[in-house]
């Protein structure tokens, strides 16, 4: 998987480089974005809003999503707070309009609560892309990434249990974008 | 707009459907954890699995899968072949232990195929334990003979302890354990269960999918006095479908969502 990451990022470099129409100027691209998403992960599907600010760098973002099977079908909060950087490797543009792609490293934290409190974590790993019309308000997104995730409670049984995996994130939204 | 504004309004009033669940129905996590789940983390019959389900303060129990290798010996595991999940190929019933013992899961865990031994059964002892005995040799075809199976059960003193009930589909192997263990009959038709429970009065319960049982199916297998056990029981809908028909046990390939729900 890692290995088709790698390999996924260098095709993005070239891509980058003999680009024909890259935009000269960072005039055409939004400063922030306000996107609502669902996210497909390994405990859930979750739903919720984000903010993206776009730096000259690297661009940062917080979220903020609920699990939607345990929220909406099981009746039982399941809240999941995030935070992001991406690096805009690829950031192109021509009239018909514009795309930024590059890596992505996120962190999410999530919580519910099934008669003991319950905590997850994850760092991922993968790449981020945003599409739409060139200056238009509403972009594509789409995110995906993989990484360890680790599972923390106390038990009244076991005391402190914690568990280790991997988590997967495939992310898409919309955006409405702020130049 | 109007489209929006009436998704979110049923999304609140779906939200707000909260399920009512018996006090006396248990939530047991089929093979542990749960079966193909995702969030199941690790492999199915796995102490790891094992360990992490019964740590859960709601889980009342888990089903686990016995398999009985050439030299007596049980073993868990749910599928046929081992080559399915295992480095290893074949079938537990034609291994010995010595082999079995260095088999694992080809998860990122690497869990060891766990040996029913004395170590796990202390391990089971707080809380209720479906043993789900298999019958049939899948490599052969050939029926394992019902006193190797009740023999090796006897050898881990399972006749003399009252949280661990016997599920099998078999009548030869009902008719052999139920005078001595707790056993449940595995069925896809109700009627037919009932049947059974008539004709082989030292039967417990019925073990029967979610899809093919009603809630009068259950009352009226409690008014003859057995228990039922629920099993395929997945998604919130299926989970909360199983809890309305109050079933003694419901046995879920979600625990969590199961344990969320009932908490």
């Amino acid at each position: 998987m890692i290995r088709l990451l790698l390999l996924f990022f260098l095709m993005i470099t070239k891509l980058g480089v003999f680009a024909q129409d890259v935009s000269p100027s960072e005039f055409y691209f939004p400063r922030s974005l306000v996107s609502v998403n669902a996210s497909l992960q390994r405990m859930d599907l979750f739903t919720g809003v984000a903010y993206q600010k776009n730096l000259k760098k690297i661009d940062i973002g917080g979220s903020l999503a609920v699990g939607f099977r345990s929220t909406f079908g099981a009746q039982q909060f399941f809240p999941q707070l995030g935070s992001y950087m991406t690096i805009p490797f690829l950031k192109h543009c021509n009239r018909k309009g514009s795309i930024v792609l590059g890596p992505i490293l996120s962190f999410h934290a999530s919580f519910f609560d099934i008669g003991d409190n319950i905590s997850q974590y994850d760092i991922t790993a993968g790449y981020s892309l945003y599409v739409g019309k060139i200056k238009g308000r509403l972009q594509f997104i789409h995110q995906a990434g993989i990484g360890p995730f680790s599972e923390f409670f106390r038990s009244e049984t076991h005391g402190f249990v914690k568990s280790y995996h991997w988590n997967y994130h495939f992310k898409i939204g919309l955006a409405y974008a702020i130049y | 707009m109007r489209f929006i504004k009436i998704v979110i309004v049923f999304i609140l009033v779906v939200s707000c459907e909260k399920v009512y669940v018996d006090a006396n129905t248990k939530i047991i996590g089929h093979a542990a954890m749960g079966l193909n789940s995702s969030s199941s983390i690790y492999a199915n019959n796995s102490l790891e699995a094992i360990n992490l389900a019964l740590s859960f303060s709601g889980c009342d129990g888990i089903e686990l899968d016995l398999q009985l290798d050439n030299t007596g010996e049980l073993w868990l595991y749910h599928d046929e072949f081992l080559s399915s999940y295992t480095n290893a190929n074949g079938c537990i019933n034609d291994m010995q232990s010595s082999a079995l013992s260095e088999v694992y899961y080809q998860t990122i865990h690497h869990e060891k195929l766990v040996k029913f031994d004395h170590e796990l059964i202390k391990i089971l002892a707080e809380k209720t334990i479906f043993l789900d005995l298999r019958h049939l040799n899948p490599c052969t075809l050939e029926y394992i003979d019902v006193q190797l199976i009740k023999q090796a059960l006897e050898n881990w003193g399972i006749d003399e302890k009252d949280n661990f009930i016997c599920v099998t589909n078999r009548l030869e192997l009902l008719d052999e354990l139920s005078d001595d263990f707790t056993v449940f009959f595995a069925t896809d038709v109700t009627s037919y269960g009932l049947q059974i429970l008539t004709d082989y009065p030292s039967c417990a319960g019925l073990v029967i999918r979610n899809a093919s049982i009603t809630a009068s199916d259950v009352a009226a297998i409690h008014i003859v006095g057995k228990e039922v056990a629920i099993f395929e029981v997945r998604s919130p809908k299926g989970t909360k479908a199983a809890f309305r028909k109050s079933p003694d046990y419901v046995m879920t390939d979600e625990l969590r969502t199961a344990l969320q729900i009932a908490n």
